[in-house]
């Protein structure tokens, strides 16, 4: 049986936990407790979560008419580029791994911490230099290339290109120096008697997309110091007028962002896969079966960028291939869903903020999932490429994905390390409130691409603007409720009740220590011999 | 031939030519598919949520681990459902990207934010192009600046427009009447406004449209520099020619009427009278000398026009009084 034996203390008075063990700014700003150094991540996540959501809902509020309804092009065009550099590489790269990741995965695996404290230290540092670098780009002449940064036009605009591109360059080591550290860390420190097949799924998450993040990001960065050196030293390379060759920028660049979309979306599986099991009170349904899919899914991801060019006049026999292997990433994707659907079958199940999060998350990654269908299939991408029905599906995946199993896993995790219980009342209202403005938003945004709106438009046809209106006034929606989930989350720190050790009756190593857990996680050393979700085979404690 | 459909049906837009009718037979044919695989899945997980919930006292959870023979089965059949599925959409893809070998070719060049046409006979055509209905029409498409896309909703197809590459989209028009043309890749300050017409004519009236855009030759330097000015140059799309009141827009770059002889204020370098040599280096090199007000935009066109062109273009420029 699994053997922990938490140190004892007296009742009514809280016990020593990394929050309280040493106070002052620089205990904090030079820590290398890995649950300090995942908090303050997670305070950064969120203000540029918020930052994201302003320009979103700007660009939202200004395609509410046809024509211009509160800024001119270029600024609107500013707009939905900032939100998505801020989006994707500020907020939903990092979210799940460098904030819940770093908080939870030692904890998981019973260590005392990450295997490179001060590797993990420099990470969130590297993070916050390129976070305002990003920041001080937009008072600098604001990007106006799209997140995308396709050349030409970002080798020629006279925006402050250079500045942005060297935030994401940047913030692509904190990347990489958290994926390093999660495989040593799962390699090296996982307790006695945890074998691959015991981790829990969101370790085995994490650790794929660790694995991407190492070897995917250095391309992203070489890709973005080309772009740099053709923009400052005049080098050809992807400026016809020097000589280069435009397509190349979209192959390097995808050949990093389409792994990307793993990366964000991975840790997200395995938030999803912890919560359903324990709000089913259940194991699993078919745990190798998840824990294997996403390494195929790590590994197939790298071979399907071309996906993102079927119009760009690329060989149709590499379209072809690139098609066939996207449907080929279908199939691990879709063990995923019917396993967690599975794992409900004659469950026990308790349907708290997370849970609903996690049903949630499934109807929207299912609709995310199945669209995805659409932009495989050759023929049928060349109708909808580069429309709003992309931008639907994508955020479907990657908001309504990664957002949704970021925000259930952390109102799960919360009550572990802040030792309190936020309000299920607000929280269930919040998710409600999330998921109805969600749909609103980007289901609508289905039948526009339809039609044939094409997707980065400042002005657009009459026959848009009813659906464009439904959308803005979704994102209304969505917006309040993402404030009310932060609203009832705060709330829990001053007047939230203590959570104790295990609120959920979790199985996983980290609800096995007090909450919040002590500095060094756990007292003794825990001992594993049974699967991550058994409920069965011992007693336990 | 089946009869188009000139409706917006299922929310796509009206079928305009010979190869919509079978795109959408394969995407109403996928739409079904998923929503079959959403209410199943979504359907299993709502009862499942209902049917299963905890009410209070023990949990009363079963252990079942896993099924082999469930995830085989579940991994099998998409594996085949997805495989039709990529085979059906390639065939329709080469069906849309290869053209038939007697069609009609035209060039068409995007620059920002204006798209020209070339007709084999010489005719030339800015933002509007004419095609005679039930031809096959190849497009060889390129641009002159930054990446665009040639969109045609009613076409159901899409072509990137790449500087110094030559891509081809073809189509073979069935409806009559003017088919809308978007740019779908991004390209900044008008994007959203590069638009562009297919007029899809009967004979008679495309002939008639050829003869109306045939070439300007360069005997008249005005309406020879105007033709150089609207279709090879496409300097209206940034470059106002007559009054404010007449013409408000655009001013993205600043207004020709009444220009020559004007005393112009250029950022950091004082004022200066407008005269041939700056129009010249204007067109050529515009970053030498950037006017107040106005943001550095514009792309130089040095090597575009041969000397006559340029002394065409000046001409021209200079009658807008």
């Amino acid at each position: 049986m699994t053997q922990y034996t938490p140190s004892s203390s007296e009742p009514g008075q809280r016990p020593p936990n990394f929050w309280n063990s040493s106070r002052g700014i620089a205990s904090w700003l030079l820590t290398l407790d890995h649950k300090r150094i995942g908090v303050m991540y997670l305070a950064f996540v969120w203000a540029a979560f918020m930052l994201g959501g302003v320009f979103a809902l700007l660009v939202r509020t200004e395609l509410l008419t046809a024509g211009k309804t509160i800024v001119e092009a270029d600024t609107y065009n500013q707009l939905f580029t900032l939100h998505g550099a801020v989006m994707v590489f500020l907020v939903i790269i990092p979210s799940i791994p460098a904030s819940l990741g770093n908080i939870i995965l030692p904890l998981q695996l019973g260590a005392k911490d990450v295997a490179f404290p001060r590797v993990n230290l420099a990470s969130f540092y590297i993070y916050v230099i390129g976070a305002l670098i990003a920041v001080y780009s937009i008072f600098s002449g604001a990007v106006d290339t799209g997140w995308t940064f396709y050349t030409p036009y970002s080798t020629t605009t006279n925006s402050s290109v250079s500045t942005m591109v060297l935030a994401a360059f940047i913030l692509g080591f904190s990347s990489i120096f958290t994926g390093l550290n999660f495989i040593a860390t799962v390699h090296r420190l996982r307790a006695p008697g945890m074998t691959f097949f015991r981790m829990p799924l969101f370790v085995w998450a994490l650790y794929a997309t660790a694995v991407i993040q190492i070897l995917a990001t250095p391309v992203l960065g070489i890709t973005l110091l080309l772009l740099i050196a053709e923009r400052v030293l005049h080098i050809g390379i992807f400026d016809p007028a020097l000589g280069g060759d435009p397509v190349l920028f979209q192959h390097f660049f995808w050949f990093y962002s389409h792994p990307a979309v793993y990366i964000m979306i991975v840790p997200g599986f395995g938030v999803i896969s912890d919560l359903i099991s324990t709000f089913s009170r259940k194991a699993i349904f078919g745990y190798r079966a998840i824990a294997l899919s996403s390494i195929g899914i790590a590994i197939v991801g790298f071979l399907v960028w071309g996906h993102h060019m079927f119009t760009s006049g690329q060989s149709e026999l590499a379209g072809m291939i690139f098609s066939g292997l996207t449907f080929l990433i279908a199939i691990p994707t879709a063990i995923k869903i019917l396993n967690w659907v599975a794992t409900l079958y004659k469950g026990s199940i308790v349907l708290r903020t997370p849970m609903w999060y996690t049903l949630g998350f499934l109807w929207l990654f299912l609709i995310g999932g199945l669209t995805g269908l659409y932009l495989a299939t050759m023929s049928l991408d060349l109708h909808l490429h580069d429309t709003y029905f992309v931008v639907a599906h994508f955020h479907y995946v990657m908001m309504g994905g990664t957002m949704f199993a970021f925000i259930g896993g952390l109102h799960y995790w919360w009550p572990k390390f802040t030792g309190k219980m936020y309000s299920e009342k607000l929280g269930n209202w919040a998710c409600a409130t999330a998921f109805v403005g969600f749909n609103l938003t980007f289901g609508s945004q289905f039948f526009l691409g339809v039609a044939g709106m094409p997707r980065r438009y400042y002005n657009y046809l009459p026959q848009y603007e009813p659906l464009h209106q439904v959308s803005t006034i979704g994102s209304y929606i969505l917006g309040l409720g993402f404030f009310m989930t932060l609203i009832c989350l705060l709330r829990s720190l001053s007047n939230g009740k203590d959570a104790g050790n295990n609120p959920w009756e979790s199985t996983t190593l980290e609800w096995l220590t007090p909450s919040p857990p002590p500095v060094e996680n756990f007292a003794g050393q825990p001992t594993v011999d049974r699967g991550p979700y058994d409920r069965h085979a011992g007693s336990g404690h | 031939m089946m009869q188009p459909n000139t409706e917006v049906a299922y929310g796509l837009p009206a079928q305009a030519s010979t190869l919509a009718g079978a795109y959408d037979t394969l995407f109403l044919s996928l739409t079904a598919l998923c929503l079959f695989c959403l209410v199943l899945i979504a359907g299993a997980g709502v009862y499942f949520v209902y049917r299963y919930r905890y009410r209070g006292g023990e949990h009363q959870a079963v252990e079942i681990s896993h099924n082999t023979t469930l995830e085989v089965l579940w991994s099998v059949i998409p594996l085949f459902v997805v495989m039709g599925l990529f085979a059906w959409g390639f065939k329709n893809f080469m069906d849309q990207l290869v053209p038939p070998k007697d069609a009609l070719e035209v060039r068409v060049t995007g620059k920002k934010w204006k798209w020209t046409f070339e007709y084999p006979n010489g005719a030339q055509s800015a933002d509007e192009m004419a095609v005679p209905i039930g031809k096959p029409v190849k497009l060889i498409i390129t641009s002159n600046d930054v990446l665009h896309s040639f969109f045609v909703p009613s076409f159901r197809m899409k072509m990137d427009a790449v500087p110094n590459k030559y891509n081809v989209m073809w189509f073979q028009p069935t409806l009559e009447g003017p088919q809308q043309v978007f740019c779908a890749e991004y390209c900044g300050t008008d994007h959203s406004v590069m638009y562009a017409k297919i007029k899809v004519m009967q004979p008679a009236g495309y002939q008639q449209w050829l003869d109306a855009h045939a070439p300007v030759n360069d005997s008249d330097p005005i309406a020879h520099g105007k033709s150089l000015f609207e279709i090879k140059g496409g300097c209206n799309a940034c470059h106002a020619i007559k009054s404010a009141a007449e013409q408000p827009q655009p001013v993205i770059g600043p207004r020709l009427h009444q220009l020559f002889g004007r005393k112009e204020k250029i950022q950091g370098q004082g004022e200066l009278t407008v005269d041939d040599n700056y129009l010249r280096e204007s067109i050529e090199n515009p970053m030498a000398k950037i006017v107040e007000g106005f943001a550095p935009a514009m792309p130089p066109f040095k090597g575009r026009f041969t000397d006559k062109e340029l002394g065409h273009l000046i001409d021209y420029i200079k009658s807008l009084k």
